[in-house]
């Protein structure tokens, strides 16, 4: 029998863990949001500080070019903390898919070898992405260049077809190696080869996968953007879309921020707890998959003891 | 043979927890030698900075404007070229004798003797074969791109060739990198012999390669989180730009504190990526010898 996963088990994975574990999903949601605070506090921090004229000087001053250095820094470092959390909470959600028994102190968010391994191998698809976006890149161009001086036309077409072949096939190739990163975890390794080897022949299921995880996370995220919206008109009276429209053709907000930081404090805790509630719904379906191929692999492989 | 890639890949973090001491000792090493280094480049540094600024915000540089940039460039690595060289030697023989014979920890396990010598030729001999091969391949493909320029048709194979030629030349590399550590454990200069004991572990050991790779850019993506605040807290770099024809003492004057913090973050990471890079083609090499590890 040819192993396969079921998409909708995939997909209903990040749900029941999130009905079995909310606490756990807040807190990742809290630890992802967290250096966006402090993305936000710098930001508020740096545009307190700067002078009008400067903002508005085609000459900034010594100290406007030193503060938007010193912003850069720090926004750099909240990048890559930013990064590092996501590793961490990847792993911790990884799991607790895989893994559900065991003890998860932390919320399961920790630093060890599972996580260098979520980082290496997130890195290696990102290098790996690019590298693929210029050989692409510069196929595209030698075939469009070469066909030229023929027909501009056909030259074009060409190249422009090259690229959005190659780019399916780079597409392919993410589908195939998404499995990499919840195999390294199930298996305690760096499962570049296994998780390669796992995704064989699910291309089309995972491309169905992504898919709809991609339209739930879209629909979910647009049902609360339309209760937000309904639930300030009838209880603030606050129009969102002529607030939108007045703030597009540049009028001043005004900023009453006595009132605006203890509402942002009270909203901190769903929009956290929603953050990390699309992050289990759009990681934990790459686990269950990769757990239920595994469990349906041949028996004399390396498997991990916990897995079905 | 087969090759555990990831197991040996892992062989630098295993010597940071094995021989600490040692990376202390290489972290120090890495600060005297930046600090040669510094002594004998940093007026042409300063000027390289300094050209740098002023050429910001100029899209589109004159071939007279960049050429006092390029010459700057040149003599700084002048001088501090046949000083990495040597320091590289050492810091290899080292990273080698601390995987292969473990037991002789004195000194952080740098030395200078015959052994660094071998390795010295060695690097240089790979460093030949590969620029050469390079070379090659530049040759080729600039050839056919300047024919390319009439016949447009062969911008196609310009673009295959430079891929071919940039697969040659990590080929070549993967199947040279275990010349230092035969080298140092066999006492004799060894560059056919890589080329025999990487027969048939090529990919296991492009995939190590990788892995150590990008592990050592994970611990300079860290270093450089740490490092950035740092040197910011003491005033930065930024004000060595404007001090050209100055001497080491006014620059350490005006940027001693911003120096010393670059000195030793830069010496720290260094040694720990140089010991993640390095440390596993030793391993590897222990390996397929059937030698027992330390």
């Amino acid at each position: 029998m040819t192993a396969a996963f079921s998409i909708g088990e995939a997909l209903a994975s990040g749900f029941r863990l999130t009905r079995r574990r909310p606490l756990r999903v807040w807190a990742w949601g809290m630890a992802s949001v967290a250096p966006s605070l402090l993305f936000g506090a710098l930001m508020l921090r740096l545009f307190g500080a700067i002078a009008m004229e400067d903002m508005a000087s085609g000459e900034p001053s010594a100290a406007f070019v030193g503060q938007m250095m010193q912003f850069q820094v720090w926004s750099g470092l909240a990048n890559i903390l930013q990064a590092l959390i996501w590793v961490a909470v990847t792993a911790a959600i990884f799991r607790a898919v895989l893994f559900p028994e065991r003890p998860a102190p932390f919320a399961g968010m920790k630093v060890g070898m599972d996580e260098v391994r979520i980082a290496v191998v997130a890195l290696a698809m990102i290098i790996a992405f690019y590298a693929a976006a210029i050989v692409i890149g510069l196929l595209a161009f030698a075939i469009g260049a070469g066909l030229w001086f023929i027909s501009e036309m056909v030259a074009v077409a060409l190249g422009l077809l090259t690229a959005l072949a190659a780019g399916l096939a780079v597409w392919a190739l993410l589908l195939r190696a998404c499995l990499i990163m919840p195999a390294s975890v199930a298996l305690n390794d760096f499962a570049f080869v296994a998780g390669w080897k796992l995704a064989k022949g699910q291309v089309l299921r995972l491309l169905g996968l992504s898919l709809t995880i991609i339209a739930v996370v879209l629909a979910i995220e647009l049902a609360l953007l339309g209760i937000v919206v309904v639930v300030l008109f009838l209880a603030a009276g606050i129009n969102v879309f002529s607030l939108a429209a007045m703030l597009d053709q540049g009028a001043p907000p005004e900023v009453d921020w006595g009132v605006l930081i203890p509402w942002a404090l009270a909203a901190f805790v769903p929009l956290s707890w929603l953050q990390g509630f699309l992050t289990t719904v759009m990681m934990a379906p790459y686990a269950q998959a990769a757990r239920s191929l595994l469990a349906q692999g041949p028996q004399d492989e390396v498997r991990p003891v916990a897995l079905d | 043979m087969t090759l555990p890639a990831t197991d040996c890949a892992f062989e630098g973090f295993r010597l940071t927890r094995r021989a600490p001491k040692a990376l202390l000792a290489w972290a120090l090493a890495y600060a005297v030698f930046f600090t040669l280094f510094f002594l004998v480049a940093a007026p042409h540094l300063v000027t390289v900075m300094s050209l740098v600024t002023a050429l910001e915000g100029n899209t589109n540089p004159s071939i007279e404007e960049i050429q006092p940039l390029m010459q700057a460039y040149g003599a700084m690595f002048a001088w501090g070229m046949p000083l990495a060289i040597l320091f590289g030697a050492v810091m290899n023989t080292a990273i080698a004798r601390s995987v292969i014979r473990p037991e002789e920890k004195q000194f952080g396990y740098l030395r200078v003797g015959k052994a660094e010598l071998r390795v010295l030729a060695v690097n240089l001999i790979v460093a030949v074969i590969t620029g050469l091969a390079a070379m090659a391949v530049f040759a080729i493909v600039s050839v056919i791109a300047a024919i390319a320029l009439t016949v447009p048709a062969l911008w196609l194979v310009v673009v295959l060739l430079s891929l071919a030629g940039l697969a040659l030349i990590i080929w070549l590399t993967i199947r040279l990198s275990l010349a230092v550590p035969i080298t140092f454990a066999e006492g004799r200069i060894a560059v056919k012999e890589s080329f025999a004991m990487t027969r048939g572990v090529f990919w296991p050991m492009l995939g190590m390669a990788i892995i150590a790779w990008i592990m050592a850019l994970l611990v300079a993506l860290l270093g450089s989180a740490v490092a950035a605040p740092l040197s910011l807290l003491v005033g930065g770099m930024d004000q060595l730009a404007g001090l050209e024809n100055a001497g080491v003492t006014q620059m350490l004057r005006v940027a001693g504190p911003a120096l010393a913090v670059s000195l030793v973050v830069n010496a720290v990471l260094s040694a720990a990526q140089i010991a993640i890079m390095y440390a596993p083609f030793s391993a590897a090499y222990l390996h397929l010898k059937g030698a027992p590890r330390g």
